[in-house]
């Protein structure tokens, strides 16, 4: 049986979009949990959510069947009559939010995480932000980017331009081949040769993929069923956890003239500031620096005095920065405030750390 | 449905775009009084000149500039170092470049920004980089009468940087990220600068959107912002589609100078919005007084 945990913010139709991608499905769990009045619920309440038939998996292509009923997608396997939601169609694709939630994996899948050798502080500082993010098994064929998959978004790039998701399929290819060859490589799609650990392009049927045209072919059903499914797969969630956890060797061990030669993690040290930051990265990459530096010139302190600091000062960096990042740069980040105010829980719950030197990180045992 | 126009009576007002090719030397010279740089080695050709151009800019900078040589060097600087690249936008008053090593165009845009017959130029600058980002560097430059290639820079800043990812996620745009063109808003005879942005965000991370807008630029003795209106704007965290989309249209009506009438639609995809939208449509007229639009 699923069960959900109601969180700050929640609503009974918030939690039936994010749960089945559409908010009319409130009325099935106010019933099934007996709430009369859809408006009181309390944060920590634990729901049961409404059982679906879960069909065995599938990757072969002549096992799977699409339809489409009005606005949604099904999918079903070629034998059963058991039909499930592959998400809903918008503009020129279908989003899907999923079901496969990051917190929920990283609790129940101890045996794949230590393989990666995470520290319980990027865990934590993964979990702060995810809950900001989207699920392991979300797609969104609709929007400008083609494709985009699992909790951070990984996009394809836009016509013309590179993209997250290869690097991510990289590491899985590298991670669990076998996982990669199921729901990649056998449909003809490999990762360039010229990807790194951040960008770069897929092929498809041996060519390099780039034009609005040829990107289109990940905006199919039967693309995005494959992504789904591999949202629900172990092996590709572990890996997109340690690839999430990879962004703070992007950006937060490198000496930065604009941080006067010294790096974010000698200024911004605890869990909670590396969660924020960690955040601000995934949505606005090239923001978080220049904000920690007009914040860190705000503090009125030198570079080194904030190295050097105590608790307070790294709490008034934060402050600053977070008073900055709100509306830094042309896009700024939407809803910054709101963000930082679920991470800020991780803190008030004791699940993160604010204190100067508690975030440890385990990239060079990788 | 996104627009990304600001309505047909709006494209109707566009005016041939001419370029300017004028070739000779050059020397620079900032406000009323020129120095001279006495710099023979200056890139683009300048060349130091004792005269000192009279003409008032009436405190705006006054630039001296062979535009045709001028632009031939900036073409040659696309793999220069930025401090040439530099050297060459600082001299038509222009600032510096956030990176170096762009793809670099250049294009010139004969206006009548002004009343009367005198043609101001329009320089645009662009750059554009492999991690996607672009810079985009103007000058609106009115010849000083009588004097070659003395030109007043007229103030105003159209300059624009687009970083990576700063791009619209639901519409389609495939040109830059800010497009100059001129209309004819307050007399037939007299141009405007229409800018119009191309914003968003798009790549990087589930906070995506995009951010579409409008804006008229005309000589008031200076060059001032008229007027301003977002065409489409929406944000979306992916998967999700967007719970709100604005929609607005910029359509002229009436006299010279024109009325503009911005009409703007607010729609809320209410599953996922949740209250949190309020629908509606606005319709503003805004009227030319006193060198200014206002409603």
């Amino acid at each position: 049986m699923s069960t959900y945990t109601v969180r700050s913010g929640d609503s009974l139709s918030r939690i039936a979009m994010r749960n089945f991608g559409t908010a009319a499905r409130w009325r099935e769990i106010a019933d099934l949990n007996g709430i009369p009045d859809p408006s009181r619920i309390r944060v920590g309440q634990v729901l049961v959510l409404p059982q679906e038939e879960t069909p065995e998996k599938s990757t072969r292509r002549e096992d799977v069947i699409i339809t489409e009923e009005g606005k949604r997608v099904f999918y079903r396997y070629a034998g059963s009559a058991a039909k499930r939601e592959l998400g809903k169609k918008f503009k020129k694709g279908l989003f899907r939010i999923g079901k496969q939630s990051p917190e929920e994996f990283l609790e129940a899948n101890g045996r794949y995480l230590a393989r990666l050798k995470l520290s319980k502080s990027e865990v934590s500082a993964l979990l702060a932000t995810s809950e900001n993010e989207g699920n392991l098994d979300a797609v969104n064929t609709w929007d400008n980017s083609f494709m985009s998959f699992g909790m951070f978004q990984w996009t394809l790039g836009a016509r013309g331009d590179k993209g997250e998701l290869p690097a991510l399929m990289k590491r899985v290819q590298q991670e669990f081949p076998d996982a990669f060859e199921q729901y990649a490589g056998q449909f003809g799609v490999r990762v360039s040769a010229d990807t790194d650990g951040r960008y770069g392009y897929l092929i498809h049927n041996g060519k390099k993929i780039d034009t609005a045209a040829e990107k289109g072919f990940f905006r199919s059903h039967s693309s995005a069923y494959r992504f789904a499914i591999a949202g629900t797969d172990k092996r590709v969630n572990a890996v997109q956890v340690l690839h999430a956890i990879s962004r703070f060797d992007w950006f937060f061990f490198n000496t930065e003239a604009k941080l006067g030669g010294y790096r974010l993690c000698d200024l911004l040290t605890s869990e909670y500031a590396a969660s924020l930051l960690l955040d601000n990265h995934v949505n606005r990459p090239g923001y978080v620096l220049p904000c920690v530096a007009r914040a860190a010139q705000q503090t009125g302190r030198t570079f080194r005095q904030l190295a050097e600091g105590s608790d307070a000062d790294e709490s008034r960096l934060i402050k600053q920065y977070l008073a900055v990042r709100e509306s830094y740069g042309r896009s700024p980040m939407t809803h910054a405030a709101q963000r930082a105010l679920v991470t800020k829980k991780y803190v008030d719950t004791g699940r993160i750390s604010a204190k100067r030197g508690s975030f440890k990180s385990n990239s060079d045992r990788r | 449905m996104p627009r990304q126009d600001v309505g047909l009576r709006g494209l109707q007002g566009f005016r041939a775009i001419g370029v300017c090719a004028v070739t000779c030397l050059l020397t620079i010279a900032c406000g009323e009084s020129t120095k001279s740089t006495g710099a023979d080695s200056l890139p683009g050709g300048a060349t130091a000149d004792s005269s000192e151009p009279r003409s008032s800019c009436l405190g705006q900078p006054m630039v001296t500039l062979a535009i045709g040589q001028w632009r031939a060097e900036l073409e040659a600087a696309d793999k220069a170092t930025a401090t040439t690249l530099n050297a060459l936008l600082s001299q038509a008053g222009m600032r510096a470049m956030p990176a170096e090593a762009g793809e670099v165009t250049v294009e010139t845009i004969d206006a009548r920004l002004g009343v009367g017959d005198v043609q101001d130029t329009i320089l645009q600058v662009r750059s554009r980089y492999s991690d996607g980002s672009e810079a985009l560097r103007v000058a609106v430059l009115r010849p000083v009468p009588g004097q070659d290639n003395a030109y007043c820079a007229l103030g105003g800043e159209l300059s624009h940087d687009k970083g990576p990812f700063e791009e619209p996620c639901l519409t389609e745009h495939a040109g830059p990220a800010r497009e100059l063109s001129l209309v004819q808003i307050l007399a037939p005879d007299q141009d405007t600068i229409m800018v119009r942005d191309f914003g968003g965000w798009c790549g990087s991370g589930g906070d995506r959107g995009d951010r579409l807008t409008v804006e008229y630029w005309g000589d008031e003795g200076d060059l001032v912002r008229y007027f301003h209106a977002v065409t489409y704007e929406a944000w979306f965290s992916a998967p999700l589609p967007p719970a709100r989309e604005v929609n607005g249209i910029v359509e002229w009506a009436g006299e010279w100078p024109k009325t503009l009438v911005h009409s703007e639609t607010v729609t809320c995809d209410t599953e996922i919005a949740a209250g949190d939208c309020a629908p509606g449509e606005t319709v503003t007229r805004y009227h030319y007084r006193d060198g200014r639009y206002a409603p």
